[in-house]
This record gives C-alpha cells, sequence and structure tokens, in this order.
C-alpha cells in the first residue's frame, strides 16, 4: 500500500525536477540513458557469448582464489555484476559450484564493477565521448537487426556502450551548467558528519537509480566538473557499493534460499567493507595518494583518484572479509534451511530465466532430481531399497532376499514428490524457452520428453505394485519366483543406469545403455516363452497367467522409459544420442 | 528486409556457410575416429578380461561400434 504512494510521490518529485529545472532535466536523462546502455550492454553479452561465460566460470570456481578471480574478470569484461549473480545463483542452484565459491565469484566481482569507474575516469570525462557515442549506435542498431546471435549481440554491446557514453555526456553537460546557476561544492560538509551524510546520499541514489554503476558514473561527473569535494566523493563511493546490496537483498525476496544466501554474503561483506572505509577514510586517502604518485597520476587528477580509491576499498574488504568465508558458509546454511513436505524444484530459479545457457543447465539438474525421485518410488514399489541393490555384485541374491514389504502409497508419492516438481519443470521451461535459440530450444523438447518418460515409468510401477503385493507373498513359487525375476530386471536397469551417470565418454554411455534395452528386450521374449510353458504345465492358474502377461508388458515398459530418459539426461553429444536411438 | 540481404552477400563473399559444412564434416570424422578408437580398446579389454560375461557385454559394445560406424558412412 505505502509502496504505491512512495512510488507515486517519487514519480512526481521526477516530473517538478524535470519541468523546474533544465539542469536537473539533462542531469536525469544522463542517468537514463546510462542505465538503458547498460540492459543492452547485458543482452549484448549474453547474446554474444553464447554461453562462454557460464562454461568458464564452471570450471574456474573450484578454489575461493579462482573464483575471487573469475569474478573479477567475468565482471571486468561483462561490465554487469547483476549478470554475474544471475549466473551464479543458477550454478549454485543447480549445485554446479559450492556455495563458497559463489561467494568468492561475487568478491570478485565488487573488485571487478570498480573498473566501470576506471572507464568514466580515464574516458568518459576526460574525452569527447558524445562523438563516438552516436556512431556507436547507429552500428549497434543496424547490427542488432540481424537473426544471428553473434551480430545481434555484438549490435546490442555497441548499442548499449553507445548509449553509456552518451549518458556521461549528458549528464556532464548538466553539471557544467549547473555549476552557473548552483555550487553544490559549496554545501560540502567537512569532518566525521559530512563523511556519513555523504555515505547516506550515495547509498539512497544508488537504492533509487538500482545500479551502483550508474551513481559512480553521476559521482565521477559532477567530481569532474567540480560539483562535489574529493572527500565527499569518496564517501559517495562508499555509500553507492551500500546501496547496491539493498537492491539485491530486495531483488532475493521472491528467490529461493540460493539467492538469498547469496544476497547475505553480499550484504555482509559490503557493510564490513563499508565500515573498514568510513572508519579509515582519511587513511585510505592518503594511501590512495601515495599509490598515485607511484602509478603516475597527478595528484590533482581527483578523478582518476576515485577510481583507485574505490578499488583499492573492494580490495581491502575482500583481503578483509575472505578468510571467513567458511564461517560465512556455515552462518548462511543454518539460516536458510528448506522445510516443505513436499518436494519441490532444487534447481529452477526464476532469475535465470533469462539466461539460456544457465536456464538449460538448471532444467537439466532438475530432471535429474525428478528421475531420482522416480527411482526412489518405483524401488519401493518394488519392496527394494536402493542402497541395497544399486551397486551389489549379486543382485539376484539381494532381490530374493528383500522381502520386507515396503508400504508404498506410489499417489501420495507421486503428490507430493513428482507432480509439483514436474509441473514446475513444465511451467519454467515454457518461460525459459522464449529466449531461447532453436537449439536450446530443441535441448528443452527432449528434457520434456525425458520427464514424460520418468512420469510414465511410475504410472507403470502403479500397475505393478497391486500384483507384486498379491503374488510375492502367495503361496504359488512358480509366480514368485517370476515376480523376483521382474524385479531383477527393473533393478539391474537402474543399477545399470547408475553405474553409467558416472561415465565421461558419451560412446561407453550409449553402448553400455543400448546393451541394457537389447539385453531387456530378450528377456522380454524369454519372459513371455516361460509363461506360456507354465500355462502350458499347469503351474499357474489363468488369473495368474494374465497378471504375470500384464506385469511383464509393464516391466518393459518401465525398464525402456528409464532407459530412454538417460540417454536424453547422460548422453551429450546430440549426434552420439541419434545414433544410439537410430538403431 | 534489405539489411538482412547484404549480411548475407557478405556471408556469401566470405564463405562462412561453407565452414559450417567443414565443421560438421570435421565432427563427423572425429566421431569415426573416437568409434575405431574405442572398438580397438574394447578388443584390448576382452583379452585382459577374465570374466566371461564382461567379454561378451564387450562384445556386444563392438558390435554396436561397427553398426555406429556403418551408419555414418
Amino acid at each position: 500500500m505505502y509502496k504505491k504512494y512512495i512510488y507515486f510521490l517519487f514519480l512526481l518529485l521526477l516530473a517538478f525536477l524535470i519541468l523546474a529545472n533544465e539542469n536537473a532535466k539533462e542531469i536525469i536523462a544522463g542517468i537514463t540513458i546510462f542505465l538503458i546502455g547498460m540492459v543492452f550492454m547485458e543482452d549484448g553479452f549474453k547474446l554474444f557469448s553464447g554461453g562462454i561465460l557460464e562454461r568458464v566460470l564452471k570450471k574456474t570456481t573450484s578454489s575461493l582464489p579462482k573464483a575471487i578471480f573469475s569474478g573479477f574478470l567475468a565482471t571486468s569484461v561483462v561490465q554487469s555484476s547483476s549478470l554475474l549473480t544471475i549466473i551464479i545463483i543458477s550454478f549454485l542452484s543447480a549445485e554446479l559450484i559450492s556455495l563458497s565459491g559463489a561467494i568468492g565469484v561475487i568478491f570478485g566481482s565488487n573488485i571487478g564493477t570498480t573498473t566501470t569507474a576506471w572507464i568514466v575516469s580515464s574516458f568518459g570525462v576526460k574525452i569527447d565521448i558524445a562523438k563516438y557515442a552516436l556512431p556507436m549506435i547507429i552500428f549497434g542498431v543496424v547490427l542488432s537487426f540481424k537473426d544471428e546471435k553473434s551480430y545481434k549481440g555484438f549490435g546490442n554491446i555497441l548499442l548499449g556502450l553507445g548509449f553509456v557514453f552518451l549518458g556521461i555526456a549528458y549528464m556532464k553537460s548538466g553539471f557544467e551548467s549547473l555549476k552557473d546557476a548552483i555550487d553544490l561544492a559549496s554545501l560540502a560538509v567537512e569532518g566525521y558528519l559530512g563523511v556519513l551524510i555523504y555515505v547516506g546520499v550515495g547509498a539512497i541514489a544508488t537504492v533509487v537509480i538500482q545500479s551502483s554503476s550508474a551513481t559512480m558514473a553521476l559521482i565521477i561527473t559532477a567530481l569532474a566538473v567540480g560539483q562535489i569535494e574529493y572527500y565527499n566523493a569518496l564517501s559517495l563511493a562508499v555509500g553507492a557499493n551500500i546501496g547496491t546490496t539493498v537492491t539485491a537483498i530486495i531483488g532475493s525476496f521472491k528467490s529461493n534460499n540460493n539467492a538469498k544466501r547469496l544476497a547475505v554474503a553480499h550484504l555482509i561483506f559490503n557493510l564490513v567493507t563499508a565500515v573498514v572505509a568510513i572508519v579509515f577514510l582519511y587513511e585510505l586517502a592518503d594511501l590512495v595518494q601515495f599509490l598515485s604518485s607511484k602509478l603516475g597520476i597527478a595528484s590533482d587528477d581527483y578523478i582518476l583518484q576515485l577510481a583507485l580509491f574505490h578499488t583499492i576499498f573492494n580490495v581491502l574488504g575482500v583481503l578483509f572479509v575472505a578468510p571467513f568465508t567458511n564461517i560465512m558458509v556455515k552462518y548462511l546454511l543454518s539460516i536458510f534451511k528448506t522445510k516443505s513436505v513436499h518436494v519441490t524444484a532444487k534447481y529452477l530459479d526464476k532469475a535465470v530465466i533469462n539466461s539460456p545457457e544457465a536456464a538449460l543447465s538448471a532444467v537439466q539438474k532438475e530432471v535429474e532430481h525428478l528421475y531420482d525421485n522416480s527411482v526412489e518410488v518405483i524401488s519401493h514399489a518394488l519392496s527394494l531399497h536402493r542402497h541395497k541393490y544399486i551397486g551389489s555384485d549379486d543382485i539376484s541374491c539381494v532381490i530374493e532376499e528383500s522381502l520386507t514389504k515396503i508400504e508404498t502409497d506410489i499417489d501420495l508419492y507421486y503428490e507430493q514428490n513428482i507432480k509439483d516438481l514436474y509441473s514446475e519443470i513444465l511451467y519454467f521451461c515454457t518461460l525459459a524457452q522464449e529466449e531461447m535459440d532453436s537449439q536450446q530450444q530443441d535441448n528443452i523438447y527432449r528434457l520434456k520428453i525425458a520427464c514424460r518418460n520418468i512420469v510414465e515409468a511410475i504410472k507403470y510401477v502403479k500397475e505393478l505394485q497391486r500384483n507384486i503385493d498379491k503374488f510375492l507373498y502367495g503361496k504359488n513359487d512358480y509366480i514368485r519366483s517370476e515376480y523376483n525375476n521382474l524385479r531383477k530386471n527393473i533393478a539391474k536397469t537402474i543399477d545399470t543406469i547408475y553405474t553409467i551417470r558416472s561415465l565421461e565418454d558419451d560412446l561407453d554411455i550409449i553402448s553400455k545403455i543400448k546393451v541394457l534395452k537389447d539385453e531387456i528386450e530378450q528377456l522380454d521374449y524369454i519372459q513371455n516363452g516361460k509363461i506360456d510353458r507354465l500355462i502350458r504345465e499347469n503351474k499357474i492358474d489363468s488369473k495368474g497367467a494374465t497378471s504375470l502377461i500384464n506385469d511383464n508388458v509393464f516391466t518393459h515398459n518401465i525398464a525402456i522409459n528409464l532407459i530412454e530418459s538417460s540417454i536424453t539426461l547422460w548422453v551429450k553429444d546430440k549426434d552420439i544420442r541419434t545414433l544410439g536411438r537410430g538403431q | 528486409m534489405g539489411i538482412e540481404k547484404l549480411f548475407k552477400k557478405v556471408e556469401n563473399f566470405f564463405e562462412l556457410d561453407k565452414d559450417e559444412q567443414e565443421k560438421k564434416q570435421k565432427k563427423k570424422e572425429k566421431l569415426k575416429q573416437a568409434l575405431q578408437d574405442k572398438i580397438l580398446s574394447l578388443k584390448d579389454k576382452i583379452q585382459e578380461s577374465d570374466s566371461k560375461a564382461k567379454k561378451k557385454e564387450h562384445k556386444k559394445q563392438i558390435e554396436l561400434m561397427k553398426d555406429f560406424l556403418q551408419e555414418l558412412n
């Protein structure tokens, strides 16, 4: 309720500023153009990289120093910490990286964002970048009309960069004109009171603008034209770091626990860094001056010194907080725990819907989760415990000895552990597909088919369970032996699939699956022959024979559905998958 | 759209399509080579293995690899 009024008041204030003051209009226009540029750059990089960023991050976050370096490098290149955060949340959700690795990337990303200040300080305010902005926008638009992702992506990057430059030019021009009317520098407050006031202003500005990069551009341009004092600019930069955390915290409210953990880690990091920077602001400023003289930055070049300060206090923050990462991980895992009767998606997060490669990884992991749940219910329905038969040297023996009935209500299990998960996967796929190219859409389609295979296997096991309960504990030894064979066939299928999951080579996987599939087909044939013989020899009655014939079909269908889903899930190469299915 | 045609012409001029076909052909050759290597390694495994069941499984795998090769040819 209040939110609506606050937003309305914000719009009124904006309208007043735009109408009342020509310079304010120019500065605000500069900020909005800068933000549009950031959005285009982010979209462009997503299209242009074609998943390279995701692939690199997956492999370079095994240790904390590596993760910090990867986060720094990736953010410096992409110039968007929010894009990186989204990818990291998806990887964390998909368990592709550890929480400490993800926190490391976020630390590195904080240092990486400081490169924006260097770019704006070095090029933005020192040369007339507006004249480069327009050609960039023109070529960017032309290229973005292309269908190919690389052209389109490069076009969007150019377009974004053009808008960022144009935005800076507008901000600079707005502040220059404003200086003739009001001298904001005369409002500068000395001492720690000034520091705290300006930290607050920087934080509020970032919460309102929703981008610390835009706030930094604003601070640098204001400093460049002398509208603010150097020390006040330093405080504003510290405030911008705090403000960006508030944005991340608000964004994580509707996300899953992983996003919340990362947002809190980010908050802890930024608050600690800010406290250190505020307490030692003057000492840090001295350090900046000392390093500037060593780096060849002029003593009166406050713009580059601000960029250096921004980098130094973030690096110091990392050095200060990184040793406590493990403690932070423990704390974060303890404050966000998952409690639910219904099994819901572990890996799907709406934050990654617009990042195709990350969304695809999340769906893959979630379908694997669905497969694992289905294996649990199938095993229990057959009165089998997975840990007893999977990896066993003698599955037949385990099956024959596993005669204690496991009470399993498949309908209830389906409702609690499968149905919601299946629906969530389908819903997520529908939304994620909008941003995907045809190849990625094909992958989503095959994953949806794998889900269907898994769910079908569960439906068949429901049919099978009734007779397992009836005949496995009945008096007829022949029919009991046949039902044990059916259990053995399914257990062997699950066991083989479990083995192939750890294999790296697609050819090994597909050949083992194909051998298994051929065996299942052969067993179906043999089983039918055996049933015929039992009927002829009057060893089973007609009712038992009918049940056995039907259940033989159900067993075959369960195994085939599991095999089909495993080909989709674990054979990575499309050509090898096609070869495997073509036989 | 005119610009699309212009890009197509540029692509044809630089034979970018050809690159795509060459890539596919190269991938196919790589897969054939991998299949042949796999057959050899399975043959080695048969000789090294003491288990009859394992030998039988490897033989089946070899047959499959040969079928895949035939399909690729």
